[in-house]
Protein backbone atom coordinates (compact mmCIF):
# COMPACT_ATOMS: atom_id res chain seq x y z
CA UNK A 1 0.00 0.00 0.00
CA UNK A 2 1.26 3.49 -0.75
CA UNK A 3 -0.15 6.90 0.01
CA UNK A 4 0.31 9.59 -2.62
CA UNK A 5 1.10 13.11 -1.47
CA UNK A 6 -1.86 15.07 -0.19
CA UNK A 7 -2.68 18.61 -1.16
CA UNK A 8 -3.27 21.83 0.74
CA UNK A 9 -6.51 23.43 -0.45
CA UNK A 10 -7.51 26.97 0.44
CA UNK A 11 -10.41 29.45 0.27
CA UNK A 12 -8.27 32.55 -0.20
CA UNK A 13 -9.78 33.61 -3.51
CA UNK A 14 -13.36 33.35 -2.14
CA UNK A 15 -12.52 35.18 1.08
CA UNK A 16 -10.64 37.90 -0.79
CA UNK A 17 -13.49 38.49 -3.24
CA UNK A 18 -16.01 38.52 -0.37
CA UNK A 19 -14.09 41.42 1.12
CA UNK A 20 -13.61 43.22 -2.18
CA UNK A 21 -9.84 43.10 -1.92
CA UNK A 22 -7.49 42.90 -4.88
CA UNK A 23 -4.61 40.44 -4.91
CA UNK A 24 -2.28 43.40 -4.40
CA UNK A 25 -4.23 44.52 -1.31
CA UNK A 26 -3.89 41.08 0.23
CA UNK A 27 -0.23 40.84 -0.82
CA UNK A 28 0.51 44.16 0.91
CA UNK A 29 -1.36 43.03 4.03
CA UNK A 30 0.69 39.85 4.44
CA UNK A 31 4.04 40.99 3.03
CA UNK A 32 4.10 38.86 -0.11
CA UNK A 33 4.09 39.64 -3.82
CA UNK A 34 0.91 39.75 -5.91
CA UNK A 35 2.28 36.86 -8.00
CA UNK A 36 2.66 34.76 -4.86
CA UNK A 37 -0.94 35.41 -3.81
CA UNK A 38 -2.03 34.43 -7.33
CA UNK A 39 0.03 31.21 -7.16
CA UNK A 40 -1.46 30.33 -3.74
CA UNK A 41 -5.00 30.99 -4.97
CA UNK A 42 -4.41 28.72 -7.95
CA UNK A 43 -2.93 26.15 -5.54
CA UNK A 44 0.27 26.01 -7.57
CA UNK A 45 2.26 27.00 -4.48
CA UNK A 46 1.77 25.97 -0.85
CA UNK A 47 2.72 28.82 1.48
CA UNK A 48 4.97 28.39 4.49
CA UNK A 49 3.25 28.03 7.87
CA UNK A 50 4.18 31.61 8.72
CA UNK A 51 2.60 33.04 5.58
CA UNK A 52 -0.42 30.75 5.92
CA UNK A 53 -1.03 32.05 9.44
CA UNK A 54 -0.59 35.64 8.27
CA UNK A 55 -3.17 35.03 5.53
CA UNK A 56 -5.67 33.55 7.99
CA UNK A 57 -5.08 36.46 10.35
CA UNK A 58 -5.62 38.97 7.52
CA UNK A 59 -9.10 37.47 7.01
CA UNK A 60 -9.68 37.28 10.79
CA UNK A 61 -10.31 33.57 10.43
CA UNK A 62 -9.03 30.46 12.16
CA UNK A 63 -6.31 28.69 10.24
CA UNK A 64 -8.52 25.73 9.33
CA UNK A 65 -11.27 27.98 8.03
CA UNK A 66 -8.85 29.10 5.33
CA UNK A 67 -6.69 26.03 4.73
CA UNK A 68 -7.43 22.33 4.74
CA UNK A 69 -5.33 19.33 3.98
CA UNK A 70 -6.76 16.79 1.55
CA UNK A 71 -5.29 13.31 1.75
CA UNK A 72 -3.85 11.78 -1.40
CA UNK A 73 -5.18 8.65 -3.04
CA UNK A 74 -4.48 5.41 -1.23
CA UNK A 75 -3.56 2.68 -3.66
CA UNK A 76 -1.74 -0.59 -4.03
CA UNK A 77 1.84 -0.49 -5.24
CA UNK B 1 5.87 38.91 -16.71
CA UNK B 2 7.09 40.21 -13.36
CA UNK B 3 10.23 42.41 -13.16
CA UNK B 4 12.18 39.40 -11.85
CA UNK B 5 11.14 37.26 -14.83
CA UNK B 6 12.07 40.06 -17.23
CA UNK B 7 15.49 40.37 -15.61
CA UNK B 8 16.11 36.62 -15.86
CA UNK B 9 14.96 36.54 -19.50
CA UNK B 10 17.22 39.48 -20.42
CA UNK B 11 20.16 37.90 -18.60
CA UNK B 12 19.53 34.65 -20.49
CA UNK B 13 20.01 36.57 -23.73
CA UNK B 14 23.21 38.09 -22.29
CA UNK B 15 24.63 34.66 -21.33
CA UNK B 16 23.73 33.28 -24.76
CA UNK B 17 25.48 36.21 -26.48
CA UNK B 18 28.51 35.80 -24.22
CA UNK B 19 28.70 32.06 -25.02
CA UNK B 20 28.58 32.90 -28.72
CA UNK B 21 31.32 35.54 -28.24
CA UNK B 22 33.61 33.07 -26.47
CA UNK B 23 33.09 30.33 -29.04
CA UNK B 24 33.69 32.81 -31.86
CA UNK B 25 36.92 34.03 -30.20
CA UNK B 26 38.32 30.61 -29.29
CA UNK B 27 37.16 28.28 -32.04
CA UNK B 28 36.94 28.09 -35.75
CA UNK B 29 33.50 26.55 -35.74
CA UNK B 30 34.31 23.18 -34.17
CA UNK B 31 38.10 23.37 -33.92
CA UNK B 32 39.82 25.17 -31.06
CA UNK B 33 42.19 27.83 -32.36
CA UNK B 34 45.43 28.14 -30.41
CA UNK B 35 46.21 31.70 -29.41
CA UNK B 36 48.81 33.70 -27.53
CA UNK B 37 48.43 33.91 -23.73
CA UNK B 38 47.82 37.65 -24.05
CA UNK B 39 44.92 37.12 -26.42
CA UNK B 40 43.46 34.44 -24.16
CA UNK B 41 43.72 36.76 -21.16
CA UNK B 42 42.04 39.52 -23.16
CA UNK B 43 39.18 37.17 -24.10
CA UNK B 44 38.75 36.14 -20.46
CA UNK B 45 38.77 39.74 -19.18
CA UNK B 46 36.52 40.94 -22.00
CA UNK B 47 33.98 38.23 -21.12
CA UNK B 48 33.99 39.41 -17.50
CA UNK B 49 33.58 43.07 -18.49
CA UNK B 50 30.76 42.26 -20.96
CA UNK B 51 28.98 40.21 -18.26
CA UNK B 52 29.27 42.99 -15.65
CA UNK B 53 28.32 45.86 -17.98
CA UNK B 54 25.54 43.81 -19.56
CA UNK B 55 23.98 43.10 -16.17
CA UNK B 56 24.27 46.76 -15.17
CA UNK B 57 22.54 47.85 -18.38
CA UNK B 58 19.76 45.26 -17.94
CA UNK B 59 19.11 46.37 -14.35
CA UNK B 60 19.15 50.06 -15.33
CA UNK B 61 16.69 49.53 -18.20
CA UNK B 62 14.36 47.41 -16.05
CA UNK B 63 14.52 49.98 -13.23
CA UNK B 64 13.26 52.61 -15.71
CA UNK B 65 10.62 50.34 -17.31
CA UNK B 66 9.25 49.16 -13.94
CA UNK B 67 9.76 52.45 -12.05
CA UNK B 68 6.06 52.51 -11.10
CA UNK B 69 6.18 49.08 -9.46
CA UNK B 70 6.99 48.90 -5.77
CA UNK B 71 10.53 47.75 -5.05
CA UNK B 72 9.69 44.86 -2.74
CA UNK B 73 12.28 42.41 -1.47
CA UNK B 74 12.01 38.81 -2.72
CA UNK B 75 9.23 36.99 -0.90
CA UNK B 76 9.23 33.33 0.15
CA UNK B 77 8.00 31.98 -3.20
CA UNK B 78 10.70 33.87 -5.08
CA UNK B 79 13.34 32.61 -2.65
CA UNK B 80 11.96 29.07 -3.10
CA UNK B 81 12.24 29.45 -6.89
CA UNK B 82 15.81 30.77 -6.56
CA UNK B 83 16.79 27.81 -4.37
CA UNK B 84 15.26 25.30 -6.78
CA UNK B 85 16.91 26.95 -9.79
CA UNK B 86 20.26 26.91 -7.93
CA UNK B 87 19.84 23.17 -7.36
CA UNK B 88 19.09 22.55 -11.03
CA UNK B 89 22.07 24.70 -12.06
CA UNK B 90 24.33 22.81 -9.64
CA UNK B 91 23.42 19.46 -11.22
CA UNK B 92 23.77 20.90 -14.73
CA UNK B 93 27.23 22.26 -13.84
CA UNK B 94 28.23 18.91 -12.37
CA UNK B 95 27.05 17.09 -15.48
CA UNK B 96 28.92 19.54 -17.73
CA UNK B 97 32.17 19.12 -15.74
CA UNK B 98 31.89 15.33 -15.94
CA UNK B 99 31.21 15.59 -19.66
CA UNK B 100 34.43 17.56 -20.13
CA UNK B 101 36.39 15.11 -17.93
CA UNK B 102 34.97 12.18 -19.87
CA UNK B 103 35.78 13.84 -23.18
CA UNK B 104 39.39 14.59 -22.16
CA UNK B 105 40.06 11.15 -20.66
CA UNK B 106 38.39 9.13 -23.40
CA UNK B 107 40.15 11.13 -26.11
CA UNK B 108 43.51 10.50 -24.39
CA UNK B 109 42.71 6.86 -23.66
CA UNK B 110 41.83 5.98 -27.21
CA UNK B 111 44.33 8.46 -28.70
CA UNK B 112 41.78 9.87 -31.09
CA UNK B 113 42.83 13.53 -30.92
CA UNK B 114 43.19 13.35 -34.70
CA UNK B 115 39.43 12.92 -35.15
CA UNK B 116 38.12 14.79 -32.07
CA UNK B 117 38.12 18.45 -32.95
CA UNK B 118 37.71 19.91 -29.47
CA UNK B 119 40.98 19.44 -27.61
CA UNK B 120 40.31 20.67 -24.08
CA UNK B 121 43.89 20.04 -22.92
CA UNK B 122 45.44 23.18 -24.42
CA UNK B 123 45.24 26.58 -22.64
CA UNK B 124 42.62 27.78 -25.14
CA UNK B 125 40.73 24.51 -24.71
CA UNK B 126 40.76 24.74 -20.91
CA UNK B 127 39.56 28.36 -21.04
CA UNK B 128 36.83 27.42 -23.51
CA UNK B 129 35.70 24.42 -21.45
CA UNK B 130 35.60 26.29 -18.12
CA UNK B 131 33.84 29.39 -19.47
CA UNK B 132 31.35 27.19 -21.35
CA UNK B 133 30.57 25.20 -18.18
CA UNK B 134 30.03 28.44 -16.22
CA UNK B 135 27.78 29.93 -18.90
CA UNK B 136 25.81 26.72 -19.43
CA UNK B 137 25.22 26.68 -15.68
CA UNK B 138 23.91 30.26 -15.79
CA UNK B 139 21.71 29.49 -18.81
CA UNK B 140 20.25 26.41 -17.10
CA UNK B 141 19.65 28.47 -13.94
CA UNK B 142 17.80 31.11 -15.99
CA UNK B 143 15.67 28.60 -17.88
CA UNK B 144 14.84 26.75 -14.65
CA UNK B 145 13.87 30.04 -12.98
CA UNK B 146 11.54 31.00 -15.84
CA UNK B 147 9.94 27.53 -15.89
CA UNK B 148 9.48 27.59 -12.11
CA UNK B 149 7.87 31.05 -12.23
CA UNK B 150 5.30 29.57 -14.66
CA UNK B 151 4.72 26.34 -12.76
CA UNK B 152 4.96 27.44 -9.13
Amino acid sequence: MSREDGKVRNRIRDLRIERGWSQQDLADAVGASRQTINAIEQEKYSPSLELAFRLARAFRKEFEEVFRYVDGEVGKR
Amino acid sequence: MSPQENRVAAELALWGALLLFIWMRLTDGTVIVEQSPGRLLFTYLAAGVIAAIGQLIIRAILAVVFRKEKDTPADERERFIERKADQVAYWAGLAAVHLVIGHVLLTALFDRSDVVALDFTSPAGILLALLTVLLVQEIVRGVATLVLYRRT
